[in-house]
């Protein structure tokens, strides 16, 4: 008993001494530890920049058509720069998702609409591989002085292909936030008029024509499709009611969706299917609300259910064969 | 013990990464470069050598079996210590070190000299076994780097070696590279240590006959 006790009191001032030493170390630490952070921060900006001498915060979070927007979604830091009190351009952080992480690249636009420079901070990629992105010395600089419609010319590295895309979407999305800064979007309320013209025509009670597929002969993307009817209502075409059968997790998993004349889900029906219980079973239970009411190009919107990726395509892939028979029936 | 042949044991006889085998996940993870490799010897040395002075002289005061919990706390301090130090008035020396830093309190080889050397023996020849230990974790790491450097991309310490027409065997600057490096540098000091006892071996033969 006292043999432990001496020994727990022994150790207690043993972490006590360490902890004293350690909170010391961190208070006279903490100030240059924060000065080093934002210098490395507006070393990478003053990089891309060269000459400027201030740097100003942009509120994107308050800037209209910059929340959910897709187009801008991995722009995170955005500075107004000026040199001598007259404005410069902007310099954006853009982290797009790499092979290996995240991609920090900083990119600088001048007021002329054009890159001044741009700069790839610290990546995880594939050493020897991915990192060709910074070790090839003449890639960045190839950005220099493009402006958006010259993005194009950019080749990205074979072999390190995903990377390079990557730093080319980071100047995309730079540049997608520079239009909007320059450029904010319309108010929303202008569009809601059009918005509610298109909502989807009540196609419940309406009669059902069959339609001639042999068309379809030949074609990958509509080799699924089983049937396609008319839907008719008092005498007026109001829709099409498309048959899918794509293979899922466990063999067919058939999907009957019915589209109205604009192009837009009504409702849909998922037939017996043999999919593995509780996991393929829930993409159909989950997504089944979020298909409602999409246009085809809203379909990718729909994310698939992790652990269900495979039944979760397949009803993807289901509603793009619909809407593909559709449009290719209304050609 | 005379403290030169301490000092000979790390860095030849036990060398930690060719004959002891500890510390085997930064030396795979840090040597796909020279000046890595550098830079995480000189950092490991250093808290080594540090850890080794402080345990040595705290020795006395520990009680047998709360050694490894005190051993953590001193290595984990001191490491953390040199980690914000670094951070705050180096920052030229954290960036090409910053992520080491932290490694070295899973280095196994400061545990391992903490445990069998500087435990149980004074201060002098403990610092001058964790100077022997680095030396030696350092030139294992610079070889190993140098091998996956000079023909994983042609460069050695940053300056190219290799003629233009030579193509680099990307794999060894990969993490599996790390391994058939490591395997191929071992048996060779593998072999060349049984060749040297041997020949040590006949010459005593000799001498007696």
């Amino acid at each position: 008993m006292k043999e432990i006790l001496n020994a727990g009191v022994r150790l207690l001032i043993l972490t006590l001494v360490a902890a004293l030493l350690l909170s010391g170390t961190y208070l006279i630490t903490k100030g240059p530890i924060e000065e080093q952070a934002l210098a490395s921060q507006n070393a990478s900006r003053l990089a891309v920049m060269p000459g400027a001498t201030g740097f100003e915060l942009v509120d994107t979070a308050s800037l209209a058509g910059f929340a959910d927007n897709e187009n801008v979604k991995n722009v995170s830091e955005v500075y107004r720069v000026t040199k001598d009190g007259e404005p410069l351009g902007y310099t954006f952080l853009s982290s797009p998702q790499g092979f290996g992480g995240p991609i920090p690249v900083t990119v600088g636009i001048l007021g002329d609409g054009k890159i001044s420079q741009i700069a790839i901070g610290d990546i995880t990629e594939t050493a020897g591989i991915g990192t060709r992105i910074v070790e090839e010395a003449d890639f960045s600089p190839k950005f220099a002085g493009l402006a958006t419609n010259e993005l194009r010319t950019v080749d990205t590295l074979s072999g390190a292909t995903i990377s390079s895309a990557a730093v080319k979407t980071a100047v995309r999305q730079a540049f997608n936030a520079y239009e909007l800064i320059l450029n904010p979007p319309a108010p929303v309320e202008e569009s809601s008029a059009e918005e509610t013209a298109t909502e989807a025509v009540d196609m419940t009670g309406a009669v059902l024509e069959p339609v001639d597929i042999s068309s379809f002969a030949g074609n990958d993307a509509l080799a699924d499709v089983k049937s396609v009817s008319r839907a008719m209502k008092d005498g007026q075409p109001v829709g099409y009611v498309v048959e899918v059968a794509k293979t899922g997790y466990h063999g067919l998993v058939p999907v009957t969706v019915s589209i109205t004349e604009d192009g837009i889900v009504f409702d849909y029906v998922v037939g017996t299917n043999t999919e593995t219980e509780g996991l393929g079973t829930r993409a159909i239970t989950e997504l089944s609300p979020k298909f409602k009411g999409l246009k085809t190009n809203e379909l990718r919107t729909v994310d698939v259910i992790a652990g269900a990726s495979v039944t979760s395509q397949a009803l993807k892939d289901s509603f793009r064969a619909a809407f593909t028979a559709v449009e290719t029936l209304t050609k | 013990m005379s403290l030169f042949k301490v000092l000979k044991n790390g860095i030849l006889d036990e060398n930690p990464t060719f004959r002891l085998v500890v510390g085997m996940c930064p030396t795979l993870a840090v040597t796909t470069a020279v000046s890595n490799a550098l830079g995480m010897g000189a950092a490991a040395a250093f808290v080594l050598i540090m850890s080794n002075l402080f345990i040595s002289s705290l020795r006395k005061l520990i009680p047998g079996n709360i050694r490894i919990p005190a051993f953590v706390v001193v290595i984990a301090t001191f490491t953390t210590v040199v980690q914000l130090v670094v951070k705050a008035f180096l920052p030229a020396l954290d960036k090409s070190l910053g992520i080491f830093i932290p490694l070295i309190v899973v280095n196994c080889i400061i545990f391992a000299r903490a445990e069998a050397f500087a435990f149980v023996n004074p201060v002098v020849p403990s610092v001058v076994d964790g100077l022997g230990m680095g030396i030696g974790f350092t030139c294992a790491l610079v070889i190993i780097s140098s091998v996956r450097e000079v023909f994983g991309a042609g460069t050695w310490l940053g300056f190219q070696v290799m003629p233009q027409g030579f193509q680099p065997m990307a794999i060894l600057t990969q993490p599996p590279g790390g391994f058939l490096t490591l395997g191929v540098v071992l048996a060779v000091v593998n072999a060349a240590v049984k060749g040297f006892a041997k020949s040590k071996q006949n010459k005593e033969r000799k001498a007696m006959a």
